[in-house]
């Protein structure tokens, strides 16, 4: 390739690549506006109506609803139950989940076709009615120690039905993933002498922690702003009250103070970005075979 | 004598294959036994029956449920109308921004994480939140974003629009925020998917003078194209679940017209009681999300390796 | 790798394990019970200054009185309520006593969800204390599943500086045929209502000459498709033509919270609107001599699924006390004492004072376990005759019909 050549391809690549910057700032802007919105009208004060003319960019710095919210009394404790609630959560459910996914997709057994179908068909079914016979359940479940009285308004129970719900998904998602890894490089490990669980820890986790921690976040961010089931069981414990639960209490009984609905969402809101900010550098880099390919 | 043999052999591979397979099946299946697909049994056994919530009185009364559900009023039938133009309206919508953005984003030089951060947001802000903005985006008078702009900075129209109020603004409020909602997550996922397409087969492509538009066509779109199935999967049970929109924007309002299938089953249930209704609602969502599904598979033409499904 | 797998179980394990053994000390009050001291929940949907005074004053009152019964008020939020309670009836983990909106107690009777209290021996002589409406409120089928907690209705909220500026009223007009006079020429809407709801529209319903049902709320044609009831909708659509009176769902129009500030002259509204110098509570004005208003409020009430019901009764009995009923007459919660009516506390207060005037005319939506369905068959109809222009009488009588069925 002549020098020059080689220039004019990099100036029409400069050209392009400003293109697609000012393209996708402009698609950013305006996929913004709902977020521009709330951080503007979580500095504003007015009383149970909303600010006119409407505004996007706030007109002044005043942190008063911020200061209502984290002086609740029982934020702390909604902040810590949602990151204990939520991070046990995903751990758990995202290893279940990676074993079921592995015996889904690497392990031939009779009737695995059905069982999966079953696991698809629970996705496909609306999960509000459920609540009623996974309430009941959790109260019959008395034979764990120290939990006498059933898993109502535990963590425990809350964890467990958090998990149930998401592991049909989770496979379903997983099981795609883990099929894109060749059956070539488990081989090596059964010629090794390795069994399938040799084979799930050293070559299909570590090459599959991508789509697990891009599963994750998915995951994550669901639990997160749970409200319902949360409501349910355990709303009538305040210990284990969540930061959705609080949140949904800033609905007055006849009214609404929108700056402090709009603070305290944003405050909800931090962690998960920040979560998302650090993770996302490994989510999905590289692609998920790629380096196995080129070994 | 020798297919007895063999089918005997055939049992022990299945057994040994059950038992391989259990360590990493069961604790996933024992808690999806219990607390999901017992649950989903009560339900249909509850869209066959009159269900007493207090005394859990549970009456066998056949199909009258879903009769009463299909034939009584028109709710049923909006809804249903309502989750089928949602997911054709939104799903090619959300796929085809998901891989612009996506595209677009991967050929970046610097800067990938902003727009990857700045697009994924709005998917993990909560369903709630994400509401209460667009009603007020879409409020009523001078007060709501949209006519405020419309009327009283542009001058576009002339009138403020009551756009929660009318079956077809109040329908479109909903599908804009469900494009705005999930495209950030589609994006997300064929960033995955264009990114584990071997650089080489671009740059390749980019010596033989291939334009951005052509690498796109011929390399990035084939190679995309299971995910794009999956992405378009899960849309299509997402446009089956759409629910808190409708509750917190429009509530069904005007009579119904923009109703979707939950938000009638959560309102039989928990409104009127009619918790045998509300379950003959999921059982019809669920099978024609599996009819599409099935049905879509049948049209992609996918084989099962490629699926993953 | 193994390893890590083997510490991450042991770690996700142990937390578990924390979790669990942490959470045993909180569970279920309900198990420490001895012969003597019990614990009961109360549910309700207070804000944050009604919560206050209940935890500060009242519970502080029944615990002097009670000290072997605890009561473990718990509060809810007001948007997913109706939705707890269902819940709670199937899975049996409701609350002993709970405060309820008077809308919801006919249905959750009819669930069989609470109790009859009107089998106690004392609730002869308790309910003469009560005002007769809010006390109707807890009435289904012969029996009275709850007590009356507190009550309110709408009456009218005034932009003063608009009704002198825009319509040229100095007082407050003292009947509607005043107001449509003086708004009829502005151009612009004066009066305001925000949807088209049994709560939203019944009171002009009834303003205007309509009517829902007989007496005994078992008959709905005859009276809402009745001449009266035809005229009373002609009327409401000529103020809508005439540009006076508008319907935020339909016209799109501003919500009366925002609207009042610079637009509307009136609209109607409970005593938790946030009154001020300019605008002001005042009864709502008579159109031909009569006048009209919906009754609010919320009952007491003492759940089936109770194990304790004699105490639980026995709180719901104390919460209507004068006592108790005053102290949270602080906060704006309306009393349901007769011994109230006329009490200084509540006539010094001027915009307490027109509320309770205003109840003596305010009249109760139809009290039916279906009243969920009654409320859509209503609000339908309206959207029909109001939005799509359906013709009244028709869409009237159609929905007399559904509602006498409802009221089978």
């Amino acid at each position: 390739m002549s020098i020059n050549k080689y220039q004019k391809f990099k100036t029409r690549d400069r050209i392009t690549q400003g293109f697609i910057w000012l393209f996708l700032l402009i698609a950013l802007f305006i996929f913004s506006l709902p977020f521009l919105i709330m951080i503007a009208s979580s500095f504003e004060e007015f009383s149970y109506v909303l600010p006119y003319p409407p505004k996007i960019f706030p007109t002044s710095l005043d942190f008063s609803a911020y200061q209502y919210i984290i002086t609740q009394h029982n934020f702390l404790t909604a902040l810590k139950n949602s990151v204990i609630n939520t991070s046990i959560t995903v751990v758990i459910a995202v290893f279940i989940s990676s074993l079921s996914a592995y015996g889904f997709s690497r392990i031939e057994f009779p009737g695995r076709e059905a069982l999966f179908a079953v696991y698809l068909f629970t996705l496909m079914m609306p999960g509000f009615l459920n609540i009623i016979p996974q309430f009941i359940v959790l109260k019959n479940i008395t034979f764990i120690p120290g939990l006498p009285n059933g898993l109502i308004g535990s963590r425990f129970g809350l964890i467990l039905i958090y998990v149930a719900t998401s592991i049909c998904g989770n496979t379903f998602f997983l099981r795609g993933f883990f099929k894109t890894v060749p059956k070539a490089l488990s081989e090596s490990v059964v010629v090794d002498g390795g069994g399938h669980f040799s084979i799930f820890f050293r070559i299909i986790l570590p090459l599959s922690t991508p789509a697990i921690g891009t599963m994750g976040i998915f995951a994550l961010q669901g639990f997160w702003e749970e409200y319902f089931t949360a409501k349910v069981l355990v709303g009538a414990n305040e210990n284990m009250i969540t930061l959705p639960l609080l949140l949904q209490r800033l609905n007055g009984e006849h009214a609404t103070r929108w700056e402090w609905v709009f603070a305290a969402s944003i405050l909800a809101l931090i962690p998960v970005i920040i979560l998302f900010i650090i993770s996302q550098k490994k989510l999905v880099i590289g692609g998920l075979t790629q380096g196995a390919v080129k070994e | 004598m020798n297919s007895m043999s063999l089918r005997k052999k055939r049992f022990h591979k299945g057994l040994r294959g059950w038992l391989s397979a259990l360590p990493f099946i069961l604790p996933g299946l024992i808690l999806v036994t219990v607390f999901i697909i017992y649950p989903m049994l009560f339900t249909i056994r509850i869209s066959l029956s009159d269900y007493r919530i207090v005394t859990g009185d549970i009456t066998y009364i056949g199909l009258t449920n879903f009769k009463n559900v299909l034939f009584e009023t028109k709710e049923f039938w909006y809804a249903y109308r309502n989750n089928f133009l949602y997911a054709i309206v939104t799903v090619p919508l959300i796929i085809f921004g998901g891989l612009l953005f996506s595209y677009l984003v991967n050929n970046l030089k610097h800067g990938q994480s902003i727009f990857k951060v700045g697009f994924y947001l709005p998917v993990i802000t909560s369903w709630v939140i994400v509401s209460l903005v667009f009603k007020y985006m879409f409020g009523n008078s001078n007060t709501g974003m949209l006519n405020y702009l419309l009327v009283d900075v542009f001058h576009i129209l002339d009138d403020y629009v009551p756009w929660l109020y009318r079956e077809w603004t109040g329908n479109g409020a909903i599908w804009v925020m469900g494009i705005w909602k999930n495209m950030g997550w589609a994006m997300l996922i064929f960033l995955a998917a264009l990114q584990s397409i071997p650089k080489d087969l671009y740059e390749s492509a980019s010596i033989d003078g291939a334009g951005i538009w052509a690498k796109f066509r011929y390399i990035t779109i084939s190679a995309v194209k299971p995910t794009i199935y999956f992405v378009m999967v899960n849309m299509i049970i997402g446009s089956f679940n759409v629910f808190i929109q409708v509750m917190l924007l429009t509530s069904g309002n005007p009579n119904g017209t923009t109703s979707v299938l939950q938000y009638l089953l959560y309102n039989r249930a928990f409104s009127k009681f009619e918790f045998g209704e509300a379950s003959a609602i999921g059982l019809i969502s669920a099978v024609t999300i599996i009819l599409l599904t099935v049905l879509l598979n049948k049209i992609f033409l996918l084989d099962e390796k490629e699926s993953g499904v | 790798m193994k390893r890590v797998f083997l510490v991450i179980t042991v770690l996700a394990l142990s937390v578990f394990g924390f979790v669990a053994c942490n959470e045993s000390t909180t569970v279920d009050s309900n198990a420490t019970t001895t012969e003597e001291q019990i614990t009961i929940t109360f549910w309700h949907t207070y804000g944050d200054s009604e919560e206050a005074v209940l935890l500060d004053t009242v519970l502080p009152l029944w615990n002097a009185a009670h000290p072997n019964i605890t009561v473990n008020a718990v509060r809810q939020d007001g948007s997913q309520y109706h939705e707890m309670i269902v819940t709670s009836f199937a899975t049996g983990n409701g609350p002993d006593v709970a405060r309820l909106d008077i809308s919801n107690i006919a249905s959750y009777a009819e669930q069989g969800g609470l109790v009859a209290l009107d089998t106690y021996d004392d609730f002869a002589t308790l309910a003469e204390n009560y005002i007769d409406g809010p006390l109707s409120t807890s009435l289904y089928k012969g029996s009275y599943y709850a007590l009356p907690l507190d009550t309110n209705c709408k009456a009218a909220v005034i932009n003063m500086n608009l009704l002198e500026s825009e319509l040229g009223l100095t007082e407050v007009p003292a009947t509607m045929e005043e107001f449509i006079n003086a708004a009829a020429s502005r151009g612009t809407y004066s009066l305001s209502v925000s949807g088209v709801g049994d709560w939203d529209l019944y009171p002009y319903f009834w303003l205007f000459g309509g009517s829902l049902t007989n007496d005994s709320f078992t008959q709905a044609t005859g009276y809402l498709d009745s001449q009266d009831s035809i005229d009373a909708i002609n009327e409401m659509l000529t103020l809508h033509s005439q540009n006076i009176f508008t319907i935020r769902d339909i016209d799109g129009t501003a919500d009366a919270w925002a609207g009042i500030q610079d637009t509307f002259v009136m609209f109607f509204e409970g005593p938790w609107y946030s009154f001020s110098e300019d605008i002001v509570a005042a009864p709502i004005p008579t159109y031909e001599g009569r006048s009209a208003s919906v009754v609010g409020g919320e009952d007491v009430a003492v759940f089936a699924t109770s194990q304790y019901q004699d105490a639980a009764y026995e709180f719901a009995k104390f919460l209507t006390s004068e006592e108790v009923q005053l102290a949270m007459l602080q906060v704006g919660q309306l009393p349901i004492l007769k011994s109230l009516v006329d009490n200084e506390t509540v006539l010094s207060n001027p915009t307490w004072a027109v509320y309770m005037e205003q109840l003596e005319s305010a009249q109760a939506r139809i009290p039916s376990p279906n009243n969920d369905e009654i409320k859509t068959i209503w609000s339908n109809a309206m959207t029909d005759i109001f939005l799509n222009g359906a013709d009244v009488a028709t869409t009237l009588s159609n929905a007399a019909t559904a509602i006498d069925a409802e009221l089978e």
